[in-house]
């Protein structure tokens, strides 16, 4: 993958007129200089810049902040990108490494030249001449799946190419603190003031009782694997709305949810059947609800056969032929 | 004296029979037919029987204590000639006839040493008597293939060592020397000029005519053998009585190796996929074993260390049950396989109740038949029920070692009486019945109810006491509490 | 009168057959994999095991406890006495002495095979004891025989899965009721009981540590509630004390219960238990307002030492953080960032809904239930089953094999319920008529012995319902009793429906999902027949015959403990995952070309590699499948050297075929799989696994030459040429290098120009 996206750029070396090293750096600087750490590119620069001989490390990021181009990703890691360029930027000197980034509305045709058909995509090119050039000189492509969008990984990654420290420094949001504190002491007032209400919530049984309840419910309708490997809510496919994924071992969102109230139902109709319907005195009555709740246990229990034989075909049982 | 070799089979058989006279002008008794001892290291077994009267003589090891001695008794004894290949036999000692002074005298020294066999026959022969035998051995581990190492599908040649004459620690006047071969493809073999004829599978040494004892003239075949050599380095048999079960349990533990020629570097699974599975039976490597097992023998199982092995059939016919099974992998020449498989047979199939002596017999085979294999060393375990008392082992054939034991199982107090029989350099031939004989109370059948009553009733008072402490427990801890 | 035993005896009878019968078939129903294939250990943790027995059952207990297997991990080698957790074999080989003793001439590995069954039964009896303590005995029946047969615990246990948590759940279990009854009776003896089973436990598996947090939390719990009392104060201090002097025993548990943070909630709960009792003592000694400003200035100053004490620790470094296992419980996305190598296995996965479904079936919402109905008659030990059940639900979704920890909560919960609604439906003081309703029913049921069992069950609640109705008025405002005899039947009949599928849902996973041991794998002729594939143990035993003893075999690490204990031979990596660089060498050895893996297996001595292939049978659990973990384990520590985005078409897929990038077929562990396989078919090869046809260039392997492949070729065994390649290698490095270099350029020039 690697030598494939590189190896489209060779031949775009010689389309270019070749601009010296000096006009390359000096523009660069210009731009890095104008808004803070990061060079607007678009396809010419780009061919420009990445052009060899580099006496510069240069990473790009091929970005699409379109709007209409719905891509959180890229809105996610549009900022922490520029934050490692500005403190980079603060703390070094810049002619070390460059940050570019090459929209997609300015740079189809890089895109298409890369045959880039996922954003955000970031290559690190390192030098080819001066000091710090390495044997290699192939650019190397960013890992989002492994490093993930945060700032830090990124900064890491590049400290580790440069071999330098590369830093992150955030620039700690004074409102937002302020917000908090003042939220936090007024919890606390309100914890003093309302304290006996607090306390007999505290105390009350039900309230543990729900909560309990609660948390086994999600935990057994697969919650945790929702928070650990985050599928979609609901899948469209086709114009219509999945709610189950298929496979015994994937779900979705919703699924889970579903799943929940399914046993929270049944675990309800059980309890009734147990505390309340004997506590009725009215003879026909009780045997109405008996009736009614017996029959939603059956049909929720069938309707959880027929869920769980969607999510594996070979199951025999059923509740209802 | 006429001699042949049989190289049929990896097992090389030699045949000898003799038509001697005593020359002596005393009575004699005994006859001494050497053998090398490169050879008689793999001697499997040796017989003598006369021809007329298919008789069997006694033959055993014979042990000199001086070369003095060595050659008084060969002193003027004996002299065997034939005339013509119709034994017919000359009487009197030639002349200048000169007896060896050393007994481990050869023409040209290629054999070092032999190792003597004393024959008995079964009468004295007076002074110029006559006696028509035959001497049959067998051994094993005597072909040497050459090439060492061939490829997958390349076939396997044999390279043949011996003596053109026959072993004779006399004077012969004449004889011959037949060799058969498996096949009809061979590739060199000496030819002393006059006296070889071949057709086909077979060649012909001889007629030689007054050859001192002990004469050595190099035979050399190379032939084409595509069989397997099958070596078992091991074979531990073995077998359980039970009157209770009324079954007779055998289990054998294999350790075998293929000993033909190496397989020259790698194993390649594509080649063995291109050769059609109809004719992997022609390479050399041991694909399919079958071996043959009593009639009745119920639940056979086929195991190695690591558990059972799936690649068996069993296929019954009249008289036996054959057990066909694939070892894991294909054998191919200096690879080993280990296994272990058992029966059960109906004790009644192999167990006699003698009335008149009141004692059980045992007639069992010492092995059974396994096709293109041989065994170095044979151990039968023979476990008796408990209680067996006086026991008589009886054997064919002389085994190397046999030691008595006992051995607990399942239930045991006193143990069983275990037999042991070991025995080297064994061949299909001695798939003879070897023969014990036992008396057995039939009141030791309770033993068993009784042994496991007393556990039961062990166990009971176990529990009853363990109950009893649960509750003086729980009473104390009653009082804690209160306290 | 029947047998001329009184009541109370006849129902102790009946308990006893009962749980009899529930022990027979929570055995029997986990013998299929013996039945349907061989009396053999199973999968891979388990062979080590066995191992481990046989070496102790040979030598002594001392040999075993300072064991240095040299056999794996060359060249390091593993202190296994220091690292085992030796509950499991201890157990086992003092079962074959015993034995021995008695003349029971039995095979080892038949004691090792059936050591899960068995135990399962003593599981099902102690769930009956520990729900008999939580309602009573008619539910503790209900429990076994839910236990019994549970899926989710039947998955870990059956016939020849001979592994730590076949024993570690009847202790978990045992110690809880232990536990419990300590707690019930305030006894010092209960208390010093559940310390000996928790020193088993310790020995037998990890999972005590579940242990020694759930008992502190719930003492906590229960102080929080205001429920402090001397009883506690008992049985949790002689539990504690004995519990952690007598789990330091073990060698590779140690200092821990001092250092770790595992455990530092033990000790809190310990101390916070004492000065609770002092100030309860002081209390009961002083007037109350001298015993005020004591109590003030006594709150002050433990306060104060505590905080010194925890800072202390905290920055002295004596405590031990969380290990990376117990941590990637907690932060779930921690061990797929950092320690790949937990991430990598299978059992370590977050779960999905319909597994637990699968696993307990009804009982997965008889569970809330149960939990809800602990909550109305709120007793000590019901704030322990509710802990339990939230924190063991919590764990079982984070892990697929920590469901192992919830089944047993869910059967007794689940069992406390259905009881609960049988003691309703079934109460005879409201309805005469009802004995005349319960008498067919137990007729068409006595076949099954299963409903055998919850049907006596019911009969024995005819005899005790008098009391139990009592207990229900107790703590219910006014109870009316079920009045409708059609109504009491169609629950029952409904329910006796459930149970009866439930047994069914049981035996069918039983059946088809967790009674294959892995190293046979069977699969059906067209003509129906099962036939066996071999390969594994056909491979391993080929090594182990055919090949020099010392000889070092290198291959995953999946594969490790197998090859030790059926082929018998060195390796350098195994299941016992302690290691990590080593691991990731091995890892970086397969994913790189073969110069370099040369290099690595020459350094390490390697004789022999051993590859998973399951393209020409399509078994989808082999190698190349399992290739990615082990570049990204390599990649965690060779960073430079493996790259996994390298593996990785441009469109970021993961490709076999002509779209396969340059290092992905230049890895050896491609090369190997792939070898010789075009040829089989003529051609270009057909991988059954990823469904994929190869790269029509044939395979050359230069350092490496195939010694054995086996019949459906799942399994591939490669010997490292000698060393006179090495020398020539050598010498030619620096311009093999930059020879490399040039391909690499030449072929990305040749990409672009076609693309282009």
């Amino acid at each position: 993958m690697l030598l494939f996206s590189f190896s489209f750029l060779l031949p775009s070396h010689v389309s270019t007129a070749k601009p010296s090293l000096e006009t390359k750096v000096h523009k660069l600087n210009e731009a890095t200089r104008k808004n803070q750490g990061v060079v607007e590119l678009d396809s010419n620069l780009y061919d420009e810049v990445t052009s060899r001989p580099r006496n510069y490390s240069i990473v790009i990021l091929l970005t699409a902040l379109d709007p209409q181009i719905n891509c959180v990703p890229c809105k996610d890691f549009d900022p922490e990108f520029r934050l490692v360029a500005s403190s980079w930027l603060s703390e070094n000197i810049p002619s070390r490494i460059y940050f570019g980034v090459l929209d997609f509305k300015n740079g189809r045709e890089i895109y298409s030249k890369l045959n880039l058909n996922n954003a955000p995509t970031l290559f690190y090119f390192p030098p080819t001449t001066g000091q710090y050039a390495k044997e290699v000189s192939e650019p190397d492509r960013y890992n989002f799946n492994k490093h993930g969008f945060e700032a830090e990984p990124f900064a890491s990654y590049l400290s580790h190419h440069l071999g330098t420290k590369v830093p992150v420094k955030r620039p700690l949001n004074k409102m937002a603190i302020f917000v908090y504190t003042f939220f936090i002491l007024a919890g606390l007032a309100i914890l003093k003031l309302m304290f006996p209400i607090v306390q007999s919530l505290i105390q009350n049984k039900k309230i543990w009782t729900m909560f309990s309840l609660i948390t086994i419910l999600m935990m057994i309708s697969g919650h945790m694997w929702n928070h650990i490997r985050g599928p979609p809510y609901v899948m469209v496919q086709g114009g219509k709305i999945n709610y189950i994924a298929s496979g015994f071992s994937s779900q979705l969102g919703m699924e889970s949810q579903i799943v929940a109230i399914m046993y929270g139902v049944c675990a309800f109709s059980v309890v009734l059947l147990i505390i309340s319907i004997p506590k009725i005195e009215d003879k026909t009555k009780q045997r109405f609800g008996i009736y009614i709740w017996m029959g939603i246990l059956v049909a929720m229990f069938s309707f959880l056969f027929a869920l769980f034989r969607i999510k594996n075909p070979g199951y025999p049982f059923r509740l209802f032929a | 004296m006429l001699r042949t070799i049989d190289l049929t089979s990896s097992v090389v058989r030699e045949a000898t029979s003799f038509a001697a006279q005593n020359i002596h002008n005393e009575s004699i008794g005994e006859y001494y037919y050497p053998i090398p001892t490169e050879w008689d290291e793999h001697l499997s077994y040796i017989e003598v029987k006369e021809r007329k009267t298919e008789q069997f003589f006694q033959v055993e090891k014979a042990e000199f204590d001086s070369l003095k001695w060595v050659t008084s008794q060969f002193e003027n004894t004996f002299v065997t000639q034939i005339l013509n290949s119709t034994n017919e036999i000359i009487c009197g000692k030639p002349k200048n006839f000169k007896w060896p002074l050393l007994h481990t005298f050869s023409t040209n020294n290629h054999y070092s040493q032999f190792q003597y066999y004393k024959i008995f026959f079964n009468r004295r022969l007076d002074p110029q008597e006559k006696i028509k035998f035959t001497v049959t051995t067998a051994f094993t581990h005597m072909l040497t293939p050459y090439p060492k190492e061939i490829t997958q599908t390349e076939r396997q040649n044999i390279l043949f060592r011996g003596n053109q004459y026959g072993n004779s620690a006399y004077h012969t006047d004449h004889q011959k020397t037949v060799v058969k071969l498996p096949s009809v493809v061979i590739l060199s073999y000496s030819q002393p000029t006059g006296f070889i004829t071949s057709n086909r599978n077979t060649l012909e040494y001889g007629m030689f005519d007054g050859k001192k004892p002990n004469s050595y003239e190099e035979l050399k075949i190379h032939y084409e053998f595509q069989q397997n050599i099958l070596t078992i380095k091991d074979l531990r048999r073995d077998l359980e009585i039970s009157h209770w079960g009324g079954n007779l349990a055998v289990e054998e533990h294999f350790n075998l190796t293929h000993d033909g020629a190496r397989l020259k570097g790698h194993f390649s699974r594509l080649e063995y996929h291109k050769i059609p599975v109809y004719a992997r039976h022609n390479y050399i490597m041991a694909l399919d074993l079958s071996l043959s097992l009593p009639a009745h023998a119920s639940d056979v199982y086929y195991r190695d260390e690591i558990g059972n092995v799936s690649t068996s059939h069993l296929r019954s016919e009249q008289d036996k049950t054959v057990l066909e099974f694939k070892p894991r992998y294909p054998l191919f020449g200096g690879w080993n396989y280990t296994w272990y498989h058992g029966y059960n047979v109906p004790i009644g199939d192999f167990v006699r109740y003698h009335s008149e002596s009141g004692r059980y017999i045992l007639n069992i085979p010492f092995v059974n038949v396994f096709p293109q294999a041989t065994y170095d060393k044979v151990q039968v375990r023979i476990i008796l029920p408990e209680g067996a008392s006086n026991v008589k082992v009886e054997t064919p054939f002389t085994v190397d070692k046999e030691t008595y034991g006992v051995h607990k199982t399942y239930l045991d107090t006193i143990g069983r009486y275990l037999i042991v029989l070991d025995k080297f350099n064994v061949i299909n031939d001695h798939s003879k019945n070897i023969q014990i004989s036992y008396t057995y109370n039939s009141f030791e059948l309770l033993r068993k109810p009784l042994v496991i009553s007393t556990y039961l009733l062990g166990a009971f008072l176990l529990s009853m006491i363990y109950s009893r402490m649960e509750f003086g427990i729980g009473k104390s801890e009653k009082k804690k509490i209160i306290k | 009168m029947v047998l001329g035993l009184d009541v109370q005896n006849q129902a102790a009878l009946l308990k006893v057959v009962i749980l009899g019968l529930i022990s027979f078939v929570a055995i029997a129903s986990r013998l299929f994999s013996i039945i349907r294939f061989e009396s053999v250990i199973h999968e891979f943790d388990p062979w080590f095991n066995y191992r481990a027995t046989r070496y102790l059952v040979s030598t002594s207990f001392y040999e075993f406890w300072n064991w240095f297997d040299e056999r794996s991990w060359y060249p390091l080698g593993r202190v296994v006495g220091g690292t085992v957790f030796p509950g499991l074999m201890v157990t086992s080989a003092t079962i074959y002495n015993i034995l021995h003793a008695l003349n029971f001439s039995v095979d080892i590995r038949n004691i090792c095979v059936l050591l899960a069954p068995t135990f399962s039964a003593f599981t099902a009896i102690s769930a009956y004891l520990l729900t008999a303590e939580i309602k009573d005995s008619s539910a503790g029946l209900l429990a076994a025989a839910f236990i019994g047969i549970a899926p989710g615990y039947i998955s870990r246990s059956v016939a020849g899965s001979y592994d730590n948590e076949g024993i570690a759940i009847f202790l978990l279990m045992f110690t809880f009721y232990l536990w419990i009854k300590g707690l019930k009776e305030g006894s010092a003896f209960y208390g010093a009981l559940t310390a000996l089973f928790y020193f088993y436990m310790v020995a037998a598996w990890g999972g005590y540590v579940f242990i020694i947090n759930l008992i502190p939390l719930h003492a906590f719990v229960l102080i929080l509630m205001g429920r402090f009392s001397s009883r506690l104060y008992v049985a949790y201090s002689s539990f504690y004390v004995l519990g952690t002097l007598m789990s330091m025993q073990i060698p590779f548990v140690g200092f821990q219960p001092t250092r770790t943070s595992e455990h530092m909630a033990a000790l809190g709960i310990f101390g916070i238990l004492q000065i609770i009792a002092f100030v309860e003592l002081v209390r009961s000694h002083l007037a109350s307002n001298q015993f005020q400003i004591l109590f003030k200035s006594f709150i002050i100053f433990s306060f104060v030492a505590m905080f010194s004490a925890l800072v202390l620790l905290t920055f002295g470094g004596y405590i031990a953080p969380w290990t990376g296992r117990f941590y990637s419980l907690w932060d779930t996305g921690y061990a797929k960032k950092y320690i790949p190598i937990i991430a990598s296995v299978s059992e370590h996965q977050p779960t999905a809904w319909p597994s637990f479904f699968f696993d307990l079936q009804m009982l997965i919402f008889l569970f809330p239930a149960g939990i809800y109905l602990c909550f109305r008659e709120l007793r000590d030990e019901h704030v322990f089953v509710i802990l339990y059940g939230i924190t063991a639900s919590y764990f079982a979704g984070v892990m697929v094999r920590l469901m192992l920890t919830l089944t047993p909560i869910v059967c007794v919960t689940a069992a406390v319920a259905v009881s609960r609604l049988l003691d309703i439906y079934l109460d005879v003081d409201n309805l005469e008529t009802e004995r005349s309703v319960d008498r067919p029913e137990s007729d068409n049921k006595d076949n099954k012995d299963k409903d055998n069992k919850d049907n006596k069950g019911k009969h024995k609640k005819l005899k005790e319902g008098t009391s139990r109705s009592s207990l229900i008025q107790s703590n219910q405002s006014k109870i009316f009793g079920i009045k409708g005899f059609d109504t009491r039947a169609i629950v029952l009949m409904n329910f006796y429906f459930f149970l009866v599928i439930f047994v069914w849902h049981c035996t069918w996973v039983t059946s088809n999902a967790y009674s294959s041991p892995s190293i046979v794998l069977a699969s059906r002729r067209p003509d129906g027949s099962q036939f066996i594939i071999d390969d594994f143990r056909e491979a391993y035993y080929w090594l182990r015959k055919n090949t020099d003893y010392n000889s070092k075999v290198m291959s995953w690490w999946d594969y490790g403990y197998q090859i030790a204990g059926m082929a018998d031979r060195t390796t350098l990596v195994d299941n016992n995952t302690w290691n990590n660089t080593h691991i990731a060498t091995v890892g970086k050895a397969m994913a790189s070309s073969e110069e370099v893996a040369y290099q690595i297996m020459r350094r390490h001595d390697v004789d022999y590699v051993l590859v998973i292939f399951g393209g020409l049978l399509g078994y989808s659990g082999d190698d190349i499948n399992k290739f990615l973990w082990m570049i990204r384990i390599a990649e965690g520590v060779y960073p430079d050297e493996v790259k996994e985005g390298n593996f990785f078409t441009s469109r970021g897929e993961y490709r076999v075929d002509d779209e396969a990038t340059p290092t992905m077929r230049n890895s050896i562990m491609y090369k190997m799989s792939y070898h010789n396989y075009n040829e089989l078919f003529g051609g270009q090869g057909q991988d059954r696994v990823r469904s994929a046809r190869l790269p029509s260039e044939k395979i050359k392997l230069s350092t490496l030459e195939e010694a054995y492949t086996t019949e459906n070729w799942i399994v591939r065994i490669y010997k490292v040429k000698e060393l006179d390649n090495l020398g020539r290698s050598l010498e030619h490095a620096a311009a093999f290098n930059s020879g490399k270099k040039r391909r690499r350029t030449k072929t990305s020039k040749k990409k672009s120009t076609k693309n282009g």
